[in-house]
């Protein structure tokens, strides 16, 4: 099972989070434009912020020094390593869905 | 910062606040649907709040409202088995010894009873664990002893309310003063504060339920030294038994009270 499960419904936010930070250092606006663009839906602060404070108490992000007052936050490797479990698991239900309802 | 964002940030637990306020403060700042993200970081915040309410956390709560339902319950359970033990005492004496005694020996069981009560409430201070403030502890007392009073006595319910009202008001400021007497190393003075302030106190009380029941300056004025001093009555121009009637338990009551909060306030203090 994922680390990310534990997160309740800050699960979803947490991997998009993640898989934003995957690309490099990110602050939480840009985080926000980058997830906005990805699902077409920008999260709110407080679901970011409530997603990011889990990921770091479990160590799958790191705070990084501020710049211009705002703080990136990189991948961790457990983080990296979430991810990769969760995709795989993410591509595994994605290719048996659609290989039931038959399409390619 | 806007006053809004500083409101909705103000939701979150001071850890969560101090770590991440300024950012999300930033967003919101920023945000492009800000009632959305309002609403948003709002409902965070409560769910991170409700995240952190722990038992731990509300342990000291739980213990505080315990021992302000225990403190009362305690003194009234311990205040009526003083009295009727006494009052059982004081007729097995007048048995033996006539009834010329009994009448006397009545007027004393008010202050037979508050010395034992007074140690009964060092003693739970001493180690029940109560986290008593000082002004809490006679509000407890004063909600606790008001349906004592109505239960014993046929007392009216807004005299008694205005007594207890007042009681708790001078209590309550007494025992903080005493308390901060005590804790500026003035022991003295804070003893002397209380039993001169314990004394009016009760006086006011009792003035308050006096003025309330006859209208009238001279009883309200003079009731509770009297009565509680065994004097008769007469002296303030009322019959005895008047006087006596309506006053029932309250000036016994309420000196009792007055030892039992004081005792419970500076004693919790010398233990924490």
């Amino acid at each position: 099972m994922s680390g990310l499960t534990e997160f309740g419904r800050f699960s979803e936010p947490a991997l998009l989070i993640l898989v934003s930070l995957a690309e490099g250092p990110k602050h939480g606006y840009a985080m926000q434009d980058d997830i906005a663009a990805l699902i077409a839906e920008r999260p709110g602060p407080g679901t970011l912020y409530g997603a990011i404070r889990r990921l770091e108490e479990q160590g799958f992000i790191a705070a990084l020094p501020a710049r211009e007052r705002r703080k990136p936050y990189q991948l961790t490797d457990s983080g990296r390593t979430v991810l990769q479990a969760e995709l795989a698991r993410m591509r595994a239900v994605a290719s048996t869905g659609l290989r039931r309802l038959a399409l390619p | 910062m806007s006053r809004v964002i500083r409101l909705v940030l103000a939701l979150y637990p001071r850890p969560v606040r101090e770590r991440y306020g300024p950012e999300i403060a930033d967003l919101l700042a920023h945000s492009r649907r800000p009632t959305r993200d309002l609403v948003d970081v709002a409902r965070c915040a409560l769910a991170e709040r409700a995240r952190t309410l722990t038992y731990a956390r509300l342990r000291p709560h739980l213990h505080a409202t315990t021992g302000l339902v225990a403190a009362p319950m305690a003194f009234a359970g311990a205040y009526l088995t003083l009295f009727f033990l006494c009052g059982w005492l004081f007729v097995a004496v007048a048995a033996v010894a006539g009834s010329s005694v009994s009448d006397g020996a009545g007027r004393l069981l008010p202050a037979v009873v508050t010395p034992p009560v007074a140690a009964g409430a060092i003693w739970l201070a001493r180690h029940a664990r109560l986290p008593f403030t000082s002004a809490l502890a006679p509000a407890g007392l004063a909600a606790g002893a008001l349906p004592l009073v109505l239960l014993l006595t046929d007392t009216g319910r807004w005299p008694m309310a205005v007594a207890l009202g007042c009681w708790w008001v001078a209590t309550g400021a007494l025992s903080t003063v005493a308390v901060a007497l005590i804790r500026r190393g003035r022991r003295r003075r804070a003893v002397l504060t209380m039993a001169l302030g314990g004394v009016l106190a009760c006086e006011l009380a009792c003035a308050g339920y006096g003025l309330t029941v006859f209208g009238s300056v001279a009883v309200a004025v003079g009731a509770y030294p009297v009565i509680t001093l065994g004097i008769d009555p007469t002296v303030m121009g009322d019959p005895a038994g008047r006087v006596t009637d309506a006053m029932t338990i309250i000036p016994a009551l309420l000196t009792s009270c007055t030892a039992y909060a004081l005792g419970l306030a500076t004693t919790t203090l010398r233990r924490i």
